[in-house]
């Protein structure tokens, strides 16, 4: 057999991502590094934590800055009016974000968990800001896009910062909804009793032996709860609020009261399954917004949501009953673990097994059903407070509260804690009201916060370069005799991430990658995947339409697909690959 | 995720068994047949001694004698314009662009419904498309609802939609597929809507292919040749062709009609089961607008107290005995909720000329379950009408005996191959289509050269005669369904106080002791209301006047619900009352069973 291999000369390769990238570059516009000090264009105090009309003038500030790097796009408006801006991060020079592959990037759909705010502008501020001195953050914006949502729950943001809160409060949108059923809505909400700005706990002494709690002798902020034979006299009365709505019950329906991240297409449940679910999947303003961002969007390649807290680096399924595909275990296993050396204190966990169940989630509809590697992150983890492993500091959630105290008292000089002190109570008469302010316990401490959110700006910014990157190798063409050929090309995937998830080819989801070969007078008998290179005449052919084959399990990662035809004709031909997410690409060869 | 492939194989597989055999033989076949009762000699030998003298009727196959849908559309609105008690609201716009119409009846102002005190029920007909008679059973309802004399308005608020899924039903209605939506691309090949059925021996319908083909799983039975079966492998027998909608495969990829117009049922669109990779489910729970708009309409009218679904499942003619717990993924109702469809299914097929109908295969994702399973709304079922499987057959041949015996000798003999051959539901079907409508109902197959499959053979169920009756047929079965449901009005939850009030002293200190009772079958929320906590409980207020002190008791409590039929809950309070003030007042309210206001009078 005479096998001739025609090698193209490289220039004649259209490898959109590659080419472009050294075609184009904008040198004008960006931040300087001189003598060794980098100085960005754009200041941004990464120490505080802002608010959602804030957070969009830093992104204005940034589009300014870098207008070929930066659009919007509104995609509709929260409950209470505020924009759902997503900002379209890439250099449109190198093409239209629409003909590239990318990456979401959302915060705070829990309005209290403020933090992945910051963290998701902190990723385009730092990708800008790097972009002339750091050819990896050019790359990813030359080839690659980024659509940022800071907040998918700006209501509930605004919410936890301009009312009285705890740290867990405002993790709603402000919907109105009638959690106690008695036809009317959030009108028994918290009550900042002593106007301080801040939702404590109340306590009250009483009788010894007729109460619950007793106080910690070393430190009488901390109520002990009583066991065994001990007498206590003091009880707890739950946190600041009155029986707003005359019902006999204490602040049992606040503003809004459900869970956007429940609201999901994929295992969603109704309320008395899943708390917060809403009536159905996109019943909310928000995520009826951001889901038909993402479904009209098939070259989204990754997802990454931002939470607060425990540490964690977090991917479905979300249920048990929900399976897996084991290549794509594969894939969130090495991305998941390289986020554990990124990310001190964090562990990469499966939501259902390591957390708890939840039906409806963001990241479980994006990978289960639109086939996305998508995680959870849940920013910071109380052993930071003091740097140690967490089984010195009382497991995931907290060090215990002498520790947290102690942290106030001395590296906040008492900021983070409201002393008790004395009120009196329409119902419960004298109390004391006091605790941690919401500053403390899920966010982090305002001189940790750029740590923090470099951290998991930079795990997005991994997620993304591990994206699928295929090349079509120069095609082989063996002459069978009497005009007839065999073409063979090998499709190759440099990159960790599949360009389908096995997700997306179990249960067909989305369009297969298709290679088409096309030529002049090329007449293409049979086309198909080669299963065995030593073994040409293996292959799973079809001679229905050969000419464009569809690889439902798409490119594997760091893999290869070999496409052979068998042709008539001569001359040029053209073998041209397109996916949903990974960039197109194209080949020539000569019969 | 198994669970939810297998439903998934499970659904698409009785979808296309269904599709395959002329629709409805996807549905459920009672397990133990009521009607008719095993012939006895005598009447068997009747049936084969006279068969010319059986009542043979003479139908037109539908949709012969029914309303095209746009002329429904306007008569809708022409009633709503002609009777003041009737309101036309458009709830929103099919995939095509047409008018969702919900019709209202009685109550107060249509958009505003603030009158407390009224309780709705829903009337929603044909989400499938294909069941036409269920719009014209809804439409009937419609007529005499804006008549005016309707004694269930006394009663009760009614919307009515006799068209859910007006698209389907406009293309069942012109003979082709129920198909609606826009266009998809069902076989991921990057093109929309390209290989889709298509009429080729220009009958203007679109029915089936044999085509011959070694791996064909099908064959012709012997005792009717024009029932297609799959071969049975263990009693010998080889597959000769397969089973094909009529049509030409445009794309040329040998899948033949995988990508026919539209996609998305949205009958199986709604949240309860949904399924989330069947390709006929939609994107997500409530993708299309027509889900979406009923969905909608109900939540905006917690007054619904009872619904009705008229399409091609029936939970009325075959209640079962009903679960202990939900979950999710439940299809039977709950125990107490099961008893009432129980009651209610012997009252709307009482009539000795009604026959309870078959029900289809219980769908995933369809609107009923999402009112029952999410909202914990009554919902009755009825498919109306189901073709007759009790038409007589001619005498066996003797054969068919030979072959049963030869079974028993080999030890092989089961409760299926019991049964003489030529005696499938296909066969009784054949014999009842013959009867009625004098062999309209099936094309006999007949070759025909196929441009790309070669030699095929093309007939089958006519559309939509599985599904619906004669129209002929229609008069009985709106009066019947008429009748029913103005007999809802006295079953809705109605609540009464039953007091005693005692003076504890002559100071102006009372103890008053009450039951608040639920009269009428219908408790005030479902036990599937319950346990979805999605509906309101009542709520029971004390209102004192100035001055009025109370000393023991809750000032306003609630009540999860009361049973239906005199279920009742007792309360007490002891207040205190200046001498002279207007005694207090107990109220008690509820979104589906009105308003009971009590003075507290020493009695």
């Amino acid at each position: 057999m005479n096998i001739q291999k025609h090698i193209l000369p490289r220039a004649l390769m259209v490898c959109l991502g590659l080419t472009f990238a050294s075609i184009f570059t904008t040198p004008t516009l960006q931040a300087q590094e001189a003598g060794g000090r980098w100085q960005p264009k754009v200041e941004i105090p990464w120490n505080r934590y802002y608010s959602h009309g804030e957070l969009l003038d830093h992104m204005e500030r940034l589009r300014v800055a870098y207008p070929e790097f930066v659009e919007f796009i509104d995609i509709g408006k929260s409950f209470e009016g505020r924009p759902m801006r997503v900002m379209v991060l890439t250099n449109r020079a190198t093409g239209k974000h629409e003909d590239k592959v990318g990456m979401w990037v959302d915060g705070n759909v829990h309005g209290n968990e403020v933090q992945g705010g910051e963290a998701a502008v902190y990723l385009a501020w730092w990708l800008l800001e790097h972009y002339a001195d750091n050819e990896r953050a050019k790359d990813l914006l030359d080839r690659r896009v980024f659509y940022i949502l800071p907040a998918q729950n700006p209501d509930g943001r605004d919410h936890w910062f301009n009312a009285a809160n705890t740290g867990s409060s405002s993790r709603t949108g402000t919907t109105p909804t009638d959690n106690d059923r008695d036809g009317l809505f959030d009108e028994d909400d918290y009550d900042d009793l002593d106007g301080d700005g801040e939702i404590l706990s109340m306590r009250k002494q009483v009788p010894m032996g007729r109460g619950s709690h007793r106080l910690d002798q070393d430190d009488p902020r901390i109520m002990l709860p009583i066991s065994g034979d001990q007498q206590g006299d003091w009880i707890m009365l739950g946190r600041e609020g009155i029986d707003n709505d005359g019902d006999g019950r204490i602040n049992e329906d606040g503003k809004g009261g459900y869970d956007m991240n429940r609201n999901w297409p994929s295992d969603w449940q109704p309320n008395h399954i899943q708390y917060g679910a809403g009536d159905y999947p996109f019943s909310y303003p928000e995520t009826a917004s951001i889901g038909n961002f993402i479904i009209n969007r098939p070259n989204i390649a990754a997802v990454q949501s931002f939470h607060n807290s425990g540490g964690m680096i977090l991917r479905g399924p979300g249920d048990p009953s929900v399976h897996y595909p084991r290549s794509d275990v594969r894939t969130y296993d090495a991305l998941g673990e390289e986020g554990e050396l990124m990310l001190p204190f964090y562990k990469y966990m499966i939501i259902h097994a390591d957390l708890y169940t939840v039906h409806g989630g963001f990241v479980n509809w994006t990978y289960e059903g639109l086939g996305i590697f998508s995680f959870t992150n849940e920013l910071w983890a109380s052993p930071q407070y003091w740097g140690k492993d967490r089984e010195r500091t009382g497991g995931w959630w907290a060090s215990s509260q002498t520790q947290q105290l102690e942290f106030n008292d001395s590296v906040n000089l008492g900021e983070l804690y409201v002393d008790w002190h004395p009120y009196n109570h329409p119902l419960y008469g004298e109390i004391e009201i006091g605790g941690f302010k919401r500053q403390h316990g899920r966010v982090a401490p305002s001189f940790m916060i750029e740590e923090m959110i470099h951290r998991n700006a930079m795990f997005c910014a991994r997620h993304a370069e591990e994206i699928a990157q295929v090349t079509i190798e120069a095609p082989e063409v063996e002459d069978l005799g009497d005009g007839l050929f065999r073409i063979r090309v090998d499709l190759v995937n440099s990159q960790l991430m599949p360009s389908r998830s096995g997700m997306s080819a179990e249960h067909h989801i989305g369009t297969p990658d298709i290679v088409e070969i096309s030529g002049g007078d090329l007449q293409v008998l049979a086309g198909g995947t080669m299963r065995d290179r030593f073994r040409p005449e293996r292959m799973s052919a079809t001679v229905l339409e050969p000419a464009r084959l569809r690889l439902e399990n798409g490119v594997p990662g760091h893999g290869r697909i070999t496409a052979s035809w068998l042709v008539r004709g001569s001359g040029d031909f053209t073998i041209r690959y397109s996916a949903e997410k990974a960039d197109s690409t194209e080949e020539t060869g000569i019969l | 995720m198994a669970d939810r492939l297998a439903g998934l194989m499970l659904a698409v597989c009785t979808t296309i068994a269904a599709m395959m055999l002329g629709s409805t033989l996807g549905v459920a076949l009672p397990q133990e047949p009521e009607s008719p009762p095993a012939p006895t000699p005598e009447s068997s030998a009747d049936s084969t001694a006279e068969p010319a003298e059986q009542e043979i009727p003479d139908y037109q196959v539908p949709p012969n004698g029914y309303n095209a849908p746009s002329s429904m559309a306007q008569e809708l609105q022409e009633m709503a314009s002609a009777h003041g008690a009737m309101n036309l609201v458009e709830i929103g716009r099919s995939a095509a662009g047409e008018p969702l119409l919900m019709a209202s009846f009685g109550g107060p102002q249509f958009a505003n419904n603030t009158a407390p005190g009224t309780p709705a029920i829903l009337v929603v007909a044909n989400l499938e498309g294909d069941r036409l008679a269920a719009s014209e059973v809804a439409m009937g309802l419609c007529r005499h609802l804006a008549a005016g004399e309707a004694t269930i308005l006394q009663h009760a608020q009614v919307f009515v939609m006799p068209m859910a899924n007006p698209d389907a039903t406009a293309h069942a209605f012109a003979g082709l597929a129920p198909w609606r939506g826009a266009p998809t691309d069902n076989d991921r090949d990057g093109r929309l809507d390209e290989d889709g059925m298509q009429d080729l021996d220009g009958d203007g319908h679109l029915l089936w292919m044999r085509l011959p083909q070694p791996d064909g799983k099908w064959l012709a039975d012997e005792v009717d040749p024009r029932v297609s079966r799959e071969a049975d492998a263990s009693a010998g027998e080889t597959g000769v062709f397969h089973l094909l909608r009529e049509g030409m495969d445009a794309d040329g990829d040998h899948e033949r009609l995988e990508d026919g117009p539209g996609g998305v049922a949205v009958e199986a669109n709604f949240p309860h089961r949904w399924i989330q990779y069947a390709p006929d489910a939609g994107r997500f729970q409530l993708s299309e607008p027509e889900s979406r708009a009923l969905v909608d309409f109900v939540l905006m009218h917690s007054s619904i107290a009872l619904a009705v679904v008229l399409d091609d499942e029936d939970n009325l003619a075959k209640p079962g005995k009903g679960i202990d717990r939900s979950d999710a993924q439940s299809t039977d109702p709950l125990k107490d909720d099961a008893a009432l469809l129980k009651l209610l299914g012997t009252r709307l097929y009482e009539p000795e000329e009604i026959k309870a109908p078959r029900s289809a295969d219980h769908g995933n994702g369809n609107f009923a379950d999402w009112l029952y399973f999410q909202r914990g709304i009554l919902v009755l079922e009825s498919a109306l009408w189901s073709p007759p499987l009790d038409v007589k057959a001619p005498k066996l041949e003797e054969g068919d005996e030979g072959e049963s015996s030869e079974d028993d000798k080999q030890g092989k003999k089961s409760k299926k191959d019991d049964a003489p051959k030529g005696d499938s539901d296909e066969h009784k079907l054949l014999l009842w289509a013959d009867s009625w409508y004098r062999g309209a109902a099936f094309q006999p197959w007949a070759p025909l050269q196929h441009a790309q499959l070669g030699a095929i053979e093309i007939g089958g169920w006519m559309p939509l005669v599985l599904n619906n009756p004669p129209a002929d047929l229609l008069p009985e079965l709106t009066a019947n369904f008429t009748t029913f449901l103005d007999s809802l009005g006295k079953d809705l939850p109605q609540l009464r106080w039953s007091v005693k009030v005692t003076a504890l002293d002559g100071a102006g200190v009372y103890e008053a002791r009450a039951f608040l009772v639920c009269d009428g079958l219908l408790p005030t929320m479902t036990a599937m209301g319950r346990a979805t906590r999605q509906q309101m409980p009542l709520r029971i207020t004390l209102e004192l006047p100035a001055q009025g002190e109370l000393l023991v008791g809750r000032q306003v409590q609630s009540v999860e619900r009361l049973d239906g039929l005199g279920g009742n809950s007792e309360f007490s309070w002891i207040y205190r009352i200046p001498q002279g003030a207007d005694p207090p007042r107990i109220r008690a309210r509820s979104k589906t069973a009105g308003e009971a206001l009590v003075n507290l009078e020493v009695n």
